[in-house]
């Protein structure tokens, strides 16, 4: 029962290889809400079950959830598929859990944190589906020149990607500062680890937008994100810096 | 692997003849205007430009959308464009039951965007089905045969092997490839730039970088393969074959593959063509290297890439790919569109995995699925824009009822339209242009003055220059002359305080003479801030001082860029103050005759001697006598088998003295040949007598100005002035090769000044008063300021009349600036020249400008003629305005040198203003704000990319959009039909240009008072609105 319990958390805050099940299932679904559900629903489904852990969690879990952490992280510097490349990072971001976990993160902490990795993938997907509303696609290189031709859906993409990736004032920033601080006094080792994932977050996301905003647009672009829909996407992202900046004190 | 000297041959022969289409490009301190397609002159325009399309990937005209605009803006006339349809319709088969014109003018006009342009024909079936609603034909069963033809012809011709490796399997090696080699051009070609230079450049190119290339880190990780290669043979010729071989590439297919190769960075490949041809070039003759070393390191380093990629498994070698091509197309056609990035975006992830997966069977079938959805796609769009198009030329029932061969019929037209418009638009534009210009001429001079006009001027042939002419002639009693602004007179020069020679003439021209400046006074020093400065530059240019730089020196650094960015003006003015003015010159002008050479070269000898003494054995002045400098002198030349004074004077023996004497030849130079050598160096310097009035008489024959002579004739140079700009010297003369006309203005002047250069001028016609003088002058294009040179050798009797010149030229700059700030955006209140004034001078120091000046856009014709042609009418600062008097050049020769000179130069100028306008990106330089200075001869935007070779952005374009308006040069010429004629065929550069469309050339006959125009081939009579009233104006006057 017991290792149940561990394969059943580690299936919902995925370690390597059970990320392949979310992954796959991300991937598959081609609904924008579902896919957004998902990911609010299945990191949380995990810390729920997180009650059923027997003791602590052991060094060899916190090593393979860095692992698993890096491993999705590299995997998202080579994939060119919006949606997909939201996945791995969901995932990457969801492993990091069990380090904070570790390191002995109360469980309301790691709902803010959970919530900070995945409320930004949320907006990133709806966006996702815009793109490929307008594009059929969300295949960077494919799809490009999007900042040309759409330049306020282009305005979302970046602001809601460097969510993503915590920058910062951003609740995942904090999130991560959180995990680093905490690990560093049990796992400098490890935190050390932590700063390459966030590395590796940056650069896959800023290839990314690289691919997809620069180059030249259609001859025909399609119709630009509407007013009202951008300022609806601002004032979210708008609210997540505020969430962000007001829950510091208690991530940090 | 050892070449025959044959086949060296045949390698060098074959590399030369593939770079001819690449354009030359001149280092950047000396900006060229040229044209971008010059190679490929010898093809009609609009041939050369699809070939510059398959060569360089740049557009030749501009979207459809910018000349629609045009055309809404009556910049492109209604009536020259239904001519052009109606041409173009004329050579086409054509499609019944509908109006061809209509629905062209429809197209052109009404629609934005090409609606043929997906690169793929749709089939006529597939259109009818799209456009009548049908179903769509069964899909048949693909061609593979057909297919893999298509793919073989795309992928394996006029492309590196590379190239076909990149689309077919995503290697990226063209990128990586393009970084390495410009890494090494950089490397070797640097001109001082880095202060740690590549060793062994003195051995050429190939060589240096053969040395180098397994100690450098940049290519460290192709360590093995690029040993082998390179171990293959010692001579780059030997290296390009052994490579080409090895990629299975035909022998009969090299030459097209070099040019692939060059055109892949032709930015590098051009700077390297033109330096490896300039003789003059010290840089060059210091540092050789030619485009086989160039082709040798590409070649190499792309063996090296391909085989790294071999080792994972990729397929090289043409036949090899060849073969998986006709193997698998249907997966070859996947690979390419996929990793060419022009897949149907819904189809990418689809396509990705199945060819991730591998899975022959399951490719295939997705192969074919793609295939018919593309076709489907295409004909849609096709339909629904066909279907638009027809209900704009309300023919939508005739649409609706065409049968599928009408339809074929016009589907044929409508592409052969898409292809063709460029040029249609193109030539109606040209056709309002010369409309614009010939409704405003005025064919039959006025009356000529009794009167002498209070001063004459000549001014650069420049566009820059009409605005300042016209408002000269409108503020006073002016007249004004045009012509190329170094005055006809093709000189080296050598610039006081500079080590080595400018050529100030046309690039067409090779100069004979050497003109040097010198000093009248002492030169100050100012030798701790020169010091200074240096020290601060090669703290700046280190590897690691910089670190150290800016925590010690920063602030003085910040203090510049405070004061540079908020108060350019003050700050100049005040950083100007540290600097010790350039001292007041007189330039060596004057042939030296043999006595005065060996008199100078005397000189320095002995001067070299006597220091030469006083170094070896530490003796004072007082011990080195005249007697003893003359007797080693004449020792050292071999006039004398020894010294005896040196040895009695300095108590040394015979084998001592003779060492010495051999220490004077071998170090000091004291030899003959040297002296022979330094003869000859100074025979360049200055004119002879008949040179300068050959000079002066031409010049002045050419503009006509043989005459009735001013008191002050001017000869005003131009040059611009602005702050951190690499792209300085295209804003200056280009007829002085890029350089400030000033020192070509104050050499003619002082020729034309010289009393016997005038009385030989009376033997020819030209009678110059004795009260007229020539004063050279600088017009400064950035703030519109003439200033006046040379003034301290005006004849006393001039002074009083300089107030009143200087007033008029005052008057005309700021006029001129007024009329011109408003253009650059940046004047509100365009009424106030003060205001205009004021923000010229700001553009002119402000370090953050990236447009100081419009400089030559919007060039658009070249005048050959009277001013009185065009004196009535603004130009609008777009015109060339090249003097010309057709009664004073009884035999064409004067014709002919405008035609062979400023001509063509004024053709490379319109040229490259053209086609940066059109693709700004492919032949133009793209944007100043990400443009970086190279080896301190060109720029490459971002740290890294080809040799930006055009005009910038921030020239040609305003926000976005084109501001030169991009038509080929209108060349009208004043003078009898036959004569200028005779004299085009004359002249087969100018003849070409003509025949090829690469100029457009309008003939005005004042004697007959008839225009002529050349135009498809052959000369045209205009119809004149304004003839009639010319003609009656005429016959009145005779009255």
């Amino acid at each position: 029962m017991a290792n149940l319990s561990w394969i059943l958390v580690a299936l919902f805050l995925p370690l390597f290889p059970l990320g392949i099940v979310f992954n796959a299932l991300f991937q598959n679904v081609r609904n924008a809400w579902l896919r957004a559900l998902l990911l609010l629903a299945w990191p949380l489904a995990g810390l729920g079950l997180l009650q059923w852990l027997p003791g602590t969690v052991p060094d060899v879990v916190t090593a393979w959830a860095l692992f698993s952490a890096v491993l999705y992280g590299f995997r998202a510097v080579v994939v060119r598929e919006v949606a997909v490349w939201s996945g791995f990072l969901a995932t990457s971001a969801w492993a990091l859990i069990w380090i904070a976990l570790a390191a002995g993160v109360p469980t309301d902490v790691l709902i803010l944190y959970t919530l900070a990795f995945s409320l930004p993938l949320l907006l990133l997907v709806l966006l996702t589906a815009e793109l490929e509303f307008r594009y059929e696609s969300d295949y960077a290189g494919v799809v490009r020149g999007v900042a040309e031709a759409n330049p306020r859906l282009a305005g979302m993409l970046v602001f809601v990607l460097l969510a993503a990736i915590g920058s910062p004032l951003f609740p995942a920033f904090f999130a991560m500062l959180g995990i680093i601080t905490q690990a560093t006094a049990d796992f400098p080792l490890v935190a050390t680890g932590i700063v390459v994932v966030w590395l590796l977050w940056s650069w896959s996301g800023m290839q990314l937008l690289q691919e997809l905003l620069v180059g030249a647009p259609p001859p025909v672009p399609p119709a630009d994100l509407a007013t009202g829909r951008t300022m609806v996407y601002v004032v979210m992202l708008t609210g997540l810096v505020v969430a962000g900046v007001y829950l510091a004190e208690r991530m940090l | 692997m050892s070449l025959s000297l044959g086949m060296k041959a045949q390698i060098r022969s074959m590399i030369f003849v593939a770079g001819e289409p690449i354009p030359l490009f001149w280092p950047m301190r000396a900006f060229i205007h040229h044209n971008p397609l010059h190679g490929l002159e010898k093809l009609p325009f609009n041939e050369a430009v699809a070939e510059g399309k398959r060569l360089f990937h740049g557009a030749g005209y501009l979207p459809r959308g910018v000349y629609q605009r045009y055309y809404r803006e009556g910049r492109i006339d209604r009536h020259a464009l239904a001519e052009g349809v109606r041409k173009f319709l004329a050579q086409q088969p054509s499609v019944e039951g509908i109006d061809q014109q209509t629905w062209l003018i429809k197209l052109l006009t009404e629609v934005e965007t090409p609606v043929t342009a997906h690169g793929i024909p749709p089939e006529v079936d597939d259109l009818a089905a799209a456009l009548f609603a049908e179903r769509p034909p069964v899909a048949h069963e693909v061609d593979v045969d057909a297919l893999a033809d298509q793919l073989c012809a795309g992928l394996l011709k006029d492309r590196p092997l590379y190239e076909s490796l990149d689309l077919l399997f995503g290697t990226g090696i063209g990128d990586e490839l393009d970084e390495l080699v410009i890494r090494s051009c950089l490397d070797f070609f640097d001109e001082g730039q880095s202060i740690w230079q590549m060793p062994g450049r003195d051995q050429g190119f190939f060589h240096a970088w053969r040395e180098v290339a397994r100690r450098n880190a940049w290519l460290f990780l192709r360590d093995r393969q690029i040993r082998e290669t390179l171990a293959i043979a010692e001579d780059p010729e030997g290296i390009i074959v052994h490579v080409l071989e090895y990629l299975q590439i035909p022998e009969s297919h090299w030459m097209r593959y070099f040019r692939c190769e060059l055109a892949r960075l032709h930015g590098w490949a051009g700077f390297i063509r033109w330096r490896s041809n300039a003789r003059n070039y010290y840089q060059g003759r210091r540092f050789p290297g030619d485009l086989v070393d160039f082709l040798a390191v590409r070649l190499t380093l792309a063996l090296a890439l391909i085989r790294e990629r071999e080792q994972g498994g990729i397929l090289t070698g043409s036949e090899h790919i060849e073969q998986f091509i006709r193997q698998h197309p249907l997966e070859a056609l996947l690979r390419q569109e996929f990793h060419g990035k022009t897949i149907l975006p819904a189809w990418a992830q689809r396509v990705k995995k199945a060819l991730l997966a591998g899975k022959q069977e399951q490719i295939e079938q997705i192969g074919k699925a793609y295939l018919q959805d593309r076709k489907l796609r295409v004909a849609d769009t096709l339909a629904s824009a066909l279907r638009r198009l027809a209900l704009r030329a309300d023919a939508g029932a005739a649409l609706a009822d065409m049968s599928r061969e009408t339809l074929g019929k016009l589907l044929a037209l409508v592409q052969e339209a898409e292809k063709q418009e460029g040029m249609i638009w193109l030539e109606a534009m040209e056709a309002t242009a010369i409309q614009e210009l010939l409704q405003d001429i005025r064919i039959v001079p006025p009356a000529p003055k009794d009167k002498r006009p209070f001063a004459q001027a000549l001014f650069c042939i420049d566009i820059r220059s009409e605005r300042l002419r016209r408002h000269l002639e409108a503020v006073g009693d002016y007249q004004t002359f045009g012509i190329a602004g170094f005055f006809g007179v093709p000189v080296s020069f050598m610039e006081l305080g500079k080590g080595s020679e400018i050529h100030l003439c046309p690039v067409l021209l090779t100069p004979k003479n050497l003109v040097m400046e010198m000093s009248v006074n002492e030169v100050q020093g100012t030798k701790t801030l020169t010091a200074m400065e240096k020290v601060l530059h090669e703290l700046k240019e280190s590897v690691l001082t910089p670190f150290v730089t800016v925590e010690a020196i920063g602030l003085l650094f910040g203090f510049d860029m405070v004061g540079k960015t908020l108060a350019p003006r003050s700050y100049q003015r005040w950083r100007s103050r540290l600097h010790q003015a350039k001292p007041h010159t007189h330039l060596l002008i004057d042939k030296l005759n043999r006595e005065q050479a060996d008199s100078i070269v005397r000189a320095v000898q002995r001067a070299v001697i006597a220091k030469a003494v006083e170094h070896e054995f530490s003796v004072g002045p007082e011990h080195i006598k005249d007697g003893l400098i003359r007797e080693l002198r004449e020792a050292a030349l071999g006039h004398a088998a020894s010294a005896p004074l040196l040895q009695s004077e300095l108590g040394m023996d015979a084998e001592r003295a003779q060492k010495f004497i051999e220490q004077l030849r071998r170090i000091y130079r004291i030899n003959t040949a040297d002296s022979r050598l330094q003869m000859e160096r100074l025979g360049r310097i200055g004119f002879s007598l008949d040179e300068q009035v050959v000079f002066v008489s031409q010049a002045l024959h050419a503009i006509g100005l043989t005459g009735n002579f001013s008191r002050f004739v001017l000869a005003v140079g131009h040059g611009s002035q602005t702050e951190n700009n690499p792209y300085e010297s295209a804003l200056d003369c280009g007829a002085c090769g890029g350089n400030l006309g000033l020192f070509n203005a104050r050499i003619f002047s002082h020729m034309a000044n010289k009393p016997a250069v005038r009385q030989r001028l009376i033997e020819q016609g030209i009678s110059i008063p004795y009260d007229t003088w020539f004063v050279p002058a600088m017009h400064n294009t950035t703030t519109d300021e003439v200033v006046l040179h040379d003034l301290d050798l005006l004849p006393s009797t001039h002074p009083i009349y300089l107030d009143r010149l200087q007033n008029g030229l005052v008057a005309a700059c700021r006029l001129c600036t007024q009329e011109r700030m408003p253009d650059l955006n940046f004047v509100a209140d365009v009424s106030n020249p003060a205001q205009a004034d004021q923000q010229a001078l700001r553009n002119a120091m402000d370090w953050s400008q990236v447009r100081p000046e419009w400089g030559l856009s919007r060039n658009a014709y070249f005048i050959i003629a009277r001013r009185s042609l065009t004196d009535t009418c603004s130009l609008d600062g777009r015109s060339f305005l090249h003097s010309y008097d057709y009664r004073v050049d009884t035999k064409l020769r004067l014709l002919e040198n405008i035609l062979t000179g400023p001509l063509v130069v004024a053709q490379w100028i319109n040229m490259e203003h053209y086609f940066s306008t059109v693709d700004n990106e492919h032949y133009g330089s793209g944007s100043k704000v990400y443009h970086n200075v190279a080896g301190r001869f060109g720029v490459m935007t971002g740290n890294l990319s080809d040799l930006r070779t055009g005009l910038p952005a921030q020239t040609v374009l305003a926000d976005g959009q084109p501001y030169h308006e991009p038509i080929r040069l209108i060349t009208v010429i004043e003078a009898p039909v036959k004569r200028v004629q005779a004299a085009i065929n004359q002249v087969a550069m100018v003849h070409r240009l003509l025949v090829n469309g690469w100029i457009r050339v309008v003939i005005v006959d004042p004697e007959t008072g008839r225009i002529h125009i050349h135009s498809g081939g052959e000369w045209q009579e205009y119809p004149q609105v304004r003839n009639a009233e010319n003609l009656a104006e005429n016959e009145a006057m005779k009255l």
